[in-house]
């Protein structure tokens, strides 16, 4: 390990990013260990393997071809995108309808009244009351024919 | 017969002649500036000679992240469709490459975490085509041994630290433009690119490839 101080200093300089390289160029000359590293350095940049295989001009148009697809696809929505729209979608709904019921819009439900007691002058008359499921109540009178006047 | 010439102007570069009056734009001279205002504006031309340029520095950036050809090859083609839907939020402080390079590095790393099984790539003989020229088999052998060998030790490499490493030695990027790649400042820059030569150092050694103490 260089035990020198200059040693980020011999970094920067061996990535060109020393702002005076005149000066580590000169410490150099004096210190075997500060060489030493910069010699490590240029000893593992020369040893390093080419870059990957490039996208060569005769592979671009397929690479490019699989972007413009992309690009032009419709877009898969994500759910982190689209769920506060819908959250606030759904909420505006509720509100609505609640307030609809509410406020009382639209025709209200029919209510059954209930028949307590029938009664008649006609003579020889029957009543029947019937209520269905529905809350609907029917007043079935029968007569005979020579009850009606 | 007289041609009439269309400038480029509202930009702060100078004018690009990019058009005359009987020929289809010659984007391959225009500045990025100008390429991303115009495919901001929906040039896919403009957008595509972007992607021209810089494909190689991203699928490179992918594929030592991601040590997989097909995979890199995905990531790069997503980074640039992540860059053209946020033209529109490129300011121009930046480069436009290390804008577009911080999108891929980022995309890179989202697929690693994505991954459910450990991804080994292989070497399939393609990346490692022997130079032109004839070489000794021993030492076309001995040198596909040493590059792999240095391949692995980069792969091994913590991710922060490979990042940094390969934007510096295979991207040629600056401290700062290191820097705005992976959004930390430039002393976590240099101590992570310190930490990636000390460990190539360390594994190389260990390996027999070089000589000389452990650093």
């Amino acid at each position: 390990m260089n035990a020198c101080s200059w040693q980020d200093e011999i970094a920067r300089y061996f990535d060109g990013e020393h702002p005076d390289a005149a000066r580590v160029e000169a410490h150099l000359a004096e210190c075997p260990a500060c060489r030493a590293e910069l010699a490590g350095l240029r000893q593992v940049r020369a040893l390093l393997p080419p870059a990957p295989s490039a996208i060569s001009d005769a592979q671009f148009p397929l690479f490019m071809e699989g972007i413009r697809e992309k690009l032009d696809a419709p877009r898969a929505y994500r759910w982190r995108t689209v769920w506060p729209a819908l959250s606030f979608a759904a909420a505006a709904l509720v509100v609505a309808v609640s307030a609809f019921l509410i406020l009382g819009g639209g025709p209200q439900p029919a209510l059954a009244n209930e028949v307590e007691s029938v009664s008649t002058e006609l003579s020889g008359a029957t009543v029947n009351v019937y209520e269905n499921d529905d809350g609907v109540t029917t007043v079935w009178i029968n007569v005979t024919k020579d009850t009606i006047p | 017969m007289s041609i009439s010439l269309r400038w480029a102007v509202g930009y702060d570069r100078a004018p690009v002649k990019l058009q005359t009056a009987d020929s289809a734009p010659d984007w391959r001279i225009a500045d990025d500036v100008f390429l991303v205002a115009r495919a901001r504006d929906g040039e896919m031309a403009a957008f595509e000679e972007l992607v021209r340029r810089y494909r190689n520095d991203v699928y490179a950036i992918s594929f030592h992240l991601l040590r997989h050809r097909e995979e890199a090859w995905d990531c790069a083609q997503e980074a640039f469709i992540k860059a053209y839907r946020s033209l529109g939020s490129f300011r121009g402080d930046a480069g436009f490459k290390t804008w577009l390079l911080r999108i891929g590095a980022n995309h890179a790393k989202d697929m690693i975490k994505k991954r459910r099984v450990p991804t080994v790539a292989f070497d399939d003989g393609l990346e490692n085509d022997p130079p032109a020229g004839a070489q000794a088999p021993d030492a076309a052998i001995e040198n596909k041994e040493l590059g792999q060998a240095i391949e692995e030790a980069i792969a091994a490499l913590p991710e922060i630290h490979r990042t940094a490493f390969v934007l510096r030695e295979y991207q040629g990027l600056s401290y700062q433009e290191i820097a705005e790649v992976m959004g930390c400042n430039l002393g976590t820059v240099m101590s992570r690119l310190h930490h990636a030569r000390r460990k190539l150092q360390t594994a190389l050694l260990n390996r027999g490839v070089v000589e000389g103490d452990v650093p």
